[in-house]
């Protein structure tokens, strides 16, 4: 027993070394940073917590506005791919296969491609605008279509709804369809059916699929940059200036663990919160 | 056992469905009574499933009604009708405990919690589940998933308790013991079970009444020993049971049956086979004399002894046909060896003659 145990943990070793290696050293490295001392252009070691008090001294409204953002994101992300996923199992029938292949390779069409389109769509002289115009329901463009957090919302969505669909549609498929029928035998209304059943079954899928499109919403900096416009001051931005022109990786460090640490709050909160909900009785 | 003079508890009036061009039931009617331990006994395919989701109410008939206590409930979902199911992979909720699984039902009709707490543990008693309540699904065995399904079931003390092919998921030794414990659980609470099987042994072993179906249609129906001993097609009588078949031709009120015998019987001209229950022909070594009672015998050889516990199965050559006996009431001393000459025979009350299909 204990010798196949250990047998098995020697197998394990390059993938454990390779983990270790490009990313738990990266993390602990810029964890060891973020209370670091800024010196000049650069940064000397030093353990203080300057760091931690700035992020929350200057930072602290765009922390509160990036984490309603995620927040909204996730959950808009998380209830359409519900509703996508769902029809996959239970509605679409032989199409459900090919609709879900269709949502995958829209991944491939790459990140930024999707910003654009965005951009295209909502632009000043966009599809949305002139489609409008033309149809005489507006005067002139509506500007405030793009760069705003409305855009952000609408494009991250966009971009993690297949990330999303995926692990709600692998729970879905567990979910079996005789004790749907014997729900319904005993009573209950199609809504119970739903609540009851097929709800709790694919919390775990729901729980992965918030806290993918949550992390993804709450680290990009790339997209509110693009189409965020100036309000739009998501923490991913500032980061990425306190790691680029402002050098100073200590407060970009401890920024990015602030982060990390209020997203596991959340995530961790949103899982308890839906574990209550669902717990059967 | 049921009166015929009481109104059935249910009724089914000219139901048919079909899926596409295929037609799983035909037209039909079905009487089900206060009391009844119902089989639908059928080949797979036969559309024996298709008239329990009817009689459930996952799917509507095409045509017909179904009358449950007096009350039309055609056009009435599962969840509002006085039925509830056993289904063959049991449908289970795998999230919930085996307490929650029983509880459920009487949840949706918001019984009250003491009331809900009482129901379950006497419904655990009647099954035999103590100990188990706290359990996940996935830790039960087949056996004890077979019961929290009839349990979650028979708490809502449905007016009629529908199982599909309750047992066909279990080994031989656990549906033996599971059969027993149906026949006592329908006994103790004298509800009125429907349940479908493929398996003839299982239908003798549960049911009193035993509604055969082919194709779509209802080719017999009527109490266990009724169905076993008179039945009314070909296809029933090797259904139910085994017998041998014997291809024959009925011309002018006398059948002249292919391996010799011929006798008077009244019916139209045309193929006829004489069907004879294993157990009901005689097996005597040639020397005897013929038993006076037994008016069919015909000279053979034994092909072939098969010792099954308390009986012995032969294999006796007619000719070129092979015809089947059991007999139980041999000794060791008095079998008869292989290769030996004897005589097979039996009465006329003991075949019966049907058209041939």
């Amino acid at each position: 027993m204990i010798r196949g145990f250990s047998a098995r943990s020697w197998l394990l070793l390059p993938s454990v070394a390779v983990f270790m290696l490009i990313f738990a050293a990266p993390l602990v490295y810029f964890f060891a940073v973020s209370f670091w001392r800024k010196k000049a252009f650069s940064v000397v070691p030093d353990f203080i917590p300057d760091n931690y008090i700035r992020v929350f001294d200057e930072y602290s409204i765009s922390l509160v506005f990036t984490f309603g953002q995620a927040t909204l994101i996730a959950a808009v992300t998380t209830v359409i791919a519900f509703a996508f996923a769902y029809v996959i199992r239970f509605k679409a029938g032989r199409f459900g296969l090919p609709l879900l292949f269709v949502a995958l390779v829209t991944l491939f069409g790459g990140y930024l491609a999707k910003i654009y389109v965005w951009k295209t769509i909502l632009g000043q002289s966009g599809l949305l605008n002139t489609a409008l115009m033309s149809l005489g329901l507006i005067d002139e463009p509506i500007t405030a279509l793009l760069y705003s957090p409305v855009a952000v919302v609408i494009t991250l969505a966009h971009y993690t709804l297949p990330l999303a669909v995926l692990p709600i549609y692998g729970a879905l498929r567990t979910v079996e369809d005789d004790p749907l029928r014997s729900a319904r035998d005993l009573g209950a209304s199609r809504f119970r059916v739903f609540w009851d059943i097929i709800l709790p079954q694919c919390q775990i899928g729901l729980i992965v699929a918030f806290a993918l499109t949550f992390l993804f919403a709450a680290g990009d900096w790339v997209t509110p940059k693009l189409v965020g416009g100036p309000h739009t001051s998501m923490i991913g931005t500032f980061i990425e200036y306190q790691y680029g022109s402002r050098v100073n990786p200590a407060v970009g460090s401890a920024m990015a663990f602030t982060v990390i640490a209020i997203c596991v709050v959340i995530v961790g909160c949103v899982a308890l919160i839906m574990r209550g909900a669902l717990r059967p009785r | 056992m049921h009166q015929r003079s009481k109104q059935p508890l249910v009724q089914l009036t000219g139901i048919s469905k079909s899926f596409g061009s295929t037609v799983a039931v035909q037209t039909l009617d079905l009487a089900i009574y206060a009391g009844d331990f119902l089989a639908i006994l059928g080949p797979s395919g036969c559309g024996k499933t298709t008239l329990l989701n009817m009689i459930a109410g996952f799917l509507r008939p095409d045509s017909g009604r179904i009358e449950i206590a007096g009350t039309d409930v055609t056009r009435l979902g599962p969840e509002r009708r006085p039925t509830n199911m056993v289904f063959q992979s049991y449908g289970l909720f795998p999230h919930m405990t085996v307490r929650q699984n029983i509880a459920y039902g009487l949840r949706i009709r918001r019984a009250a919690k003491a009331e809900i707490e009482r129901q379950v543990t006497e419904i655990v008693d009647l099954v035999h589940l103590e100990g188990l309540e706290e359990r996940r699904i996935d830790q039960l065995s087949g056996g004890q998933a077979q019961r929290v399904a009839l349990a979650r079931a028979l708490i809502m003390h449905p007016t009629v308790l529908l199982l599909d092919e309750p047992l066909a998921a279990l080994d031989l030794q656990l549906r033996k013991a599971m059969q027993e414990e149906l026949r006592r659980i329908h006994q103790e609470i004298g509800g009125t079970f429907v349940f479908v099987t493929h398996d003839q042994g299982e239908a003798m072993a549960l049911a009193n009444r035993i509604a055969v179906m082919k194709s779509g249609r209802i080719v017999q129906e009527g109490s266990a020993e009724e169905v076993y001993a008179r039945p009314s097609t070909r296809f029933v009588s090797t259904f139910i049971g085994e017998a041998n078949v014997f291809p024959g031709r009925r011309a002018g009120g006398e059948v002249v049956l292919d391996i010799g015998p011929r006798f008077p019987h009244d019916g139209p001209d045309g193929p006829v086979v004489s069907v004879v229950r294993l157990e009901a022909i005689r097996l005597l070594p040639r020397s005897e004399e013929r038993p006076s009672g037994l008016d069919i015998a015909l000279p053979g050889r034994v092909e072939d002894a098969v010792f099954l516990g308390g009986r012995v199965k032969y294999k006796i050559a007619v000719g070129s046909v092979s015809v089947i006996v059991e007999d139980s009431s041999a000794e060791e001393d008095e079998r008869l060896p292989v290769g030996s000459e004897a005589l097979i025979a039996w009465r006329y009350d003991d075949q019966r003659v049907l058209a041939d299909e």
